[in-house]
C-alpha cells in the first residue's frame, strides 16, 4: 500500500508541470523526473527521491514562468502534497527496511500523513479565502522587499530550531550502556 | 534518551529553502503555496522530547538450548510515550540467528506502554553467552525526531553440541571398575561361558555343569568371563580453530566429544574431559547420567586460546587422568603442543586413540586459490600422513577424520585395541 500511494505522488510531480503549461517538449523532462523519483521510493534512497522532488520543482517553476499570469495555486497545492508524500514515504520506507513491521505501524503513519494533507489542503483554502476577501496592494517595488524578509525570517527559524535540537543531544549526550532496570 | 532530527527533517529544511528561494526569485505567490504542505507537516511534529525506556527485560526459554534447535527469547520494556513506533533490535551472539525475516523489529505503540516482543533464535553453534545487548530506537508521531537507547540485560544462556549415536565404539585396552559391558580377562561371574574346570572347595552349586560331570563321572564347574567399566578420557583440543562456525575444526571436535560421551556412558563406562589450549579445564570421570550434562556443559564452554600456561598433561593427577584410561584425543593437528602431549602420553604407555580431524576440507572457502591447488593439497595430506605414521610408532591408535563422514565411519579403524608393545598385562 505505501509503494502505491508513493507512486500515485510521483506521477503527480511528474505530471502537474504539464497541467500548467501542456507541451510534448516537457514529456522528456517528466519523464526523467518520474524514474528519478521512483528509483529514490523503491530502492529505497532518500537522495535519489530529493534530487527528484527537486529538479520537479524546478520543472514547475519554470512552466510558471513560461505559463501565461492565470494563476496556478491548485496545482502548487498538488505539488507540495506530492513532494510531502513522496519523502515522507521514502524515507518511511527506508528506516523500516530490513525489519519486520508489526501491525498498526504502517495504517498509523498513513493516516498521520492524511492528516497533515488534509490540514495542508484546509489552510490553503483558508489562506486563499483571506486573500480574496482583504485583498492588500503592494507596490510592485516593495513587494520582494517584503518576500525576501520573510524568507529570511522563515530560515532563521528552521536554522534556530536544528541548532536548539542539535545543541540538545550533544550537550546531554545519548544514553549509552545502561544495564536494564 | 535524548532525540535528535532525522534525515527527513533535513530534507524538508532543503526543499523548503528551494522553494523559498525560487519564489522569491521569480516573484510567484504558487510556490509559496507548494511549500504549504511541507510547512504543515513541520508545525505538526512534537518536536523533541526527553523520554527514558526503562525496566528493560530479556528472557530465554528455560533449560539449555542444543544446537541447531530454536530458542525463544522475550524482550520487555516500558517505553515512554511519543506517538510513534518504537524499533527494537537485540544484537545477537554468533552463536544465535534469528528466524524471522528482519533483525530488527517495529512495533506501533499509541502512548506510554510497556512493549513486549518475542522471537525465536537458531542456535547456530555451541557455546556460552552471559549478557546480550539491546538497542531502542524511538520516533515522534512525524518521523522527524528520534531517539536511541542501548541496554546490556543479563542472559544466561548455554548451547550444547549436537550429538550422535554411536553404535561401535572403540575398545579400551584396559578396563576397571565392575558392573560394565567389556569383557576381562578375569574369571568369575558373568555371562560370557569362558571354560570348565573341575569342581574345587568353594565354588558354587549352581555353577555345576551336569552334563559334563555325569559324563566325566566328577563334578565340573563352568566359568564365565567378568563384566567391567572401563574409564574414558576425552583429550579436546582448543589451541586452534580452522574454517567458520558453525563447521570449523572446534565445532566437529565438540560433536565428536559430545557423541563419544553420550555413548560411552550409556554402557556405564566412565568418562572424563580434559580440555587442553591456552586453558587447561577438566571434568573427573564418572558415570550415570548426570555426567552425561556435565561433559556437554563443559564442552559449551570450550573456548579457542592460543596462550598456553600448561604444556605437559602428565603431570596432571591420577584422578583426572588415571593411568588405565582410554585416552581418545580429538584434534586437528596444527598446534605442536598438542601432538607432543600425545606422544607424551602414549610413550607413558597408555591406551590413546588419535582421531584427527582434516583441517584442510574444512579452509577449501577461506584459502587461496594457489593454496587450494591440487599439488599444494597433496603435499599437506603426505606432510600429515607422515605425522600420523610417527604416533602410529608410539602405540597410538590414530585415524584420520574427513567431517564430512560421520565419526563412526572414523571410529571403524580403531575399534579393536591393537597389540602393545613390552609385557602389559590385563587386569
Amino acid at each position: 500500500m505505501v509503494q502505491l500511494i508513493g507512486i500515485v505522488a510521483i506521477l503527480l510531480v511528474a505530471v502537474l508541470p504539464a497541467a500548467v503549461q501542456p507541451g510534448l517538449h516537457l514529456l522528456v523532462v517528466e519523464a526523467a523526473i518520474a524514474v528519478t523519483c521512483a528509483g529514490g521510493l523503491l530502492l529505497p534512497s532518500l537522495g535519489l527521491a530529493v534530487t527528484g522532488a527537486i529538479a520537479a520543482l524546478l520543472a514547475f517553476s519554470a512552466t510558471l514562468v513560461i505559463a501565461p499570469s492565470a494563476s496556478a495555486i491548485p496545482q502548487a497545492v498538488a505539488m507540495g502534497t506530492g513532494l510531502l508524500v513522496l519523502l515522507d514515504l521514502t524515507y518511511f520506507r527506508q528506516r523500516l527496511a530490513g525489519s519486520d513491521v508489526g501491525a498498526g505501524v504502517v495504517l498509523g503513519h498513513l493516516a498521520n500523513l492524511a492528516i497533515s494533507v488534509l490540514l495542508s489542503v484546509g489552510a490553503a483554502a483558508l489562506l486563499i479565502g483571506v486573500a480574496v476577501t482583504m485583498p492588500v496592494d503592494l507596490d510592485p517595488m516593495v513587494r520582494p522587499v517584503m518576500a525576501a524578509a520573510g524568507v529570511i525570517l522563515v530560515l532563521a527559524a528552521l536554522l534556530r530550531a536544528l541548532t536548539l535540537a542539535r545543541r540538545q543531544a550533544s550537550g546531554t549526550g545519548a544514553d549509552s550502556g545502561q544495564d536494564g532496570s | 534518551m535524548t532525540f535528535r532530527p532525522t534525515a527527513l527533517a533535513y530534507v524538508f529544511s532543503v526543499v523548503l529553502a528551494w522553494i523559498v528561494c525560487l519564489a522569491v526569485a521569480l516573484d510567484r505567490v504558487e510556490l509559496l503555496f507548494v511549500a504549504l504542505p511541507l510547512v504543515v507537516a513541520f508545525l505538526r511534529a512534537p518536536g523533541p522530547a526527553r523520554a527514558e525506556v526503562s525496566e528493560v527485560g530479556l528472557a530465554l526459554e528455560p533449560g539449555a538450548g542444543v544446537e541447531g534447535d530454536d530458542l525463544g527469547v522475550t524482550v520487555t520494556a516500558l517505553v515512554p510515550g511519543t506517538g510513534g513506533p518504537v524499533e527494537i533490535l537485540p544484537v545477537l551472539p554468533p552463536l544465535l540467528a534469528p528466524l524471522g525475516a528482519g533483525r530488527a523489529t517495529v512495533l506501533a505503540r499509541p502512548g506510554a506502554a510497556q512493549v513486549s516482543w518475542h522471537g525465536r533464535l537458531r542456535c547456530r553453534a555451541s557455546g556460552t553467552a552471559d549478557r546480550a545487548t539491546v538497542f531502542f530506537r524511538i520516533w515522534d508521531r512525524a518521523g522527524f525526531w528520534v531517539g536511541e537507547s542501548r541496554f546490556e540485560p543479563p542472559a544466561s544462556l548455554v548451547i550444547t553440541p549436537r550429538v550422535e549415536a554411536i553404535r561401535f565404539l572403540p575398545r579400551p585396552r584396559r578396563t576397571g571398575a565392575p558392573f560394565g559391558i567389556h569383557l576381562s580377562r578375569k574369571l568369575g561371574d558373568g555371562t560370557d561361558f569362558a571354560e570348565i574346570r573341575p569342581f574345587t572347595t568353594g565354588d558354587r552349586v549352581k555353577r555345576i555343569n551336569w552334563p559334563v560331570s555325569l559324563r566325566m563321572n566328577r563334578l565340573y564347574v563352568n566359568r564365565f568371563h567378568t563384566e567391567s567399566s572401563a574409564e574414558i578420557v576425552l583429550l579436546v583440543d582448543s589451541f586452534t580453530n580452522i574454517g567458520r562456525r558453525p563447521n570449523s575444526s572446534l565445532d566437529h571436535t565438540l560433536r565428536a566429544a559430545g557423541s563419544l560421551a553420550v555413548s560411552y556412558l550409556r554402557q556405564h563406562d566412565r568418562v572424563g574431559l580434559i580440555e587442553f589450549g591456552g586453558w587447561v579445564r577438566w571434568t573427573r570421570a564418572a558415570a550415570g547420567p548426570a555426567q552425561c550434562g556435565t561433559i556437554l556443559r563443559s564442552l559449551a564452554r570450550v573456548s579457542v586460546s592460543p596462550a598456553g600456561f600448561l604444556q605437559d598433561l602428565t603431570i596432571l593427577s591420577e584422578t583426572v587422568l588415571p593411568g588405565h584410561a582410554l585416552i581418545i584425543a580429538i584434534s586437528p593437528l596444527v598446534d605442536e603442543r598438542f601432538v607432543r602431549t600425545v606422544e607424551r602420553l602414549a610413550g607413558q604407555g597408555r591406551d590413546v586413540i588419535l582421531l584427527a580431524i582434516r583441517g584442510d576440507v574444512l579452509s577449501e572457502d577461506l584459502i587461496s586459490r594457489r593454496a587450494a591447488s591440487p599439488l599444494v593439497r597433496r603435499l599437506w595430506s603426505l606432510e600429515r600422513e607422515d605425522g600420523l605414521r610417527a604416533l602410529r610408532g608410539y602405540g597410538v591408535r590414530a585415524v584420520n577424520w574427513s567431517p564430512a563422514l560421520p565419526v563412526e565411519a572414523a571410529l571403524q579403524a580403531v575399534r579393536r585395541p591393537g597389540r602393545v608393545r613390552g609385557a602389559e598385562w590385563y587386569n
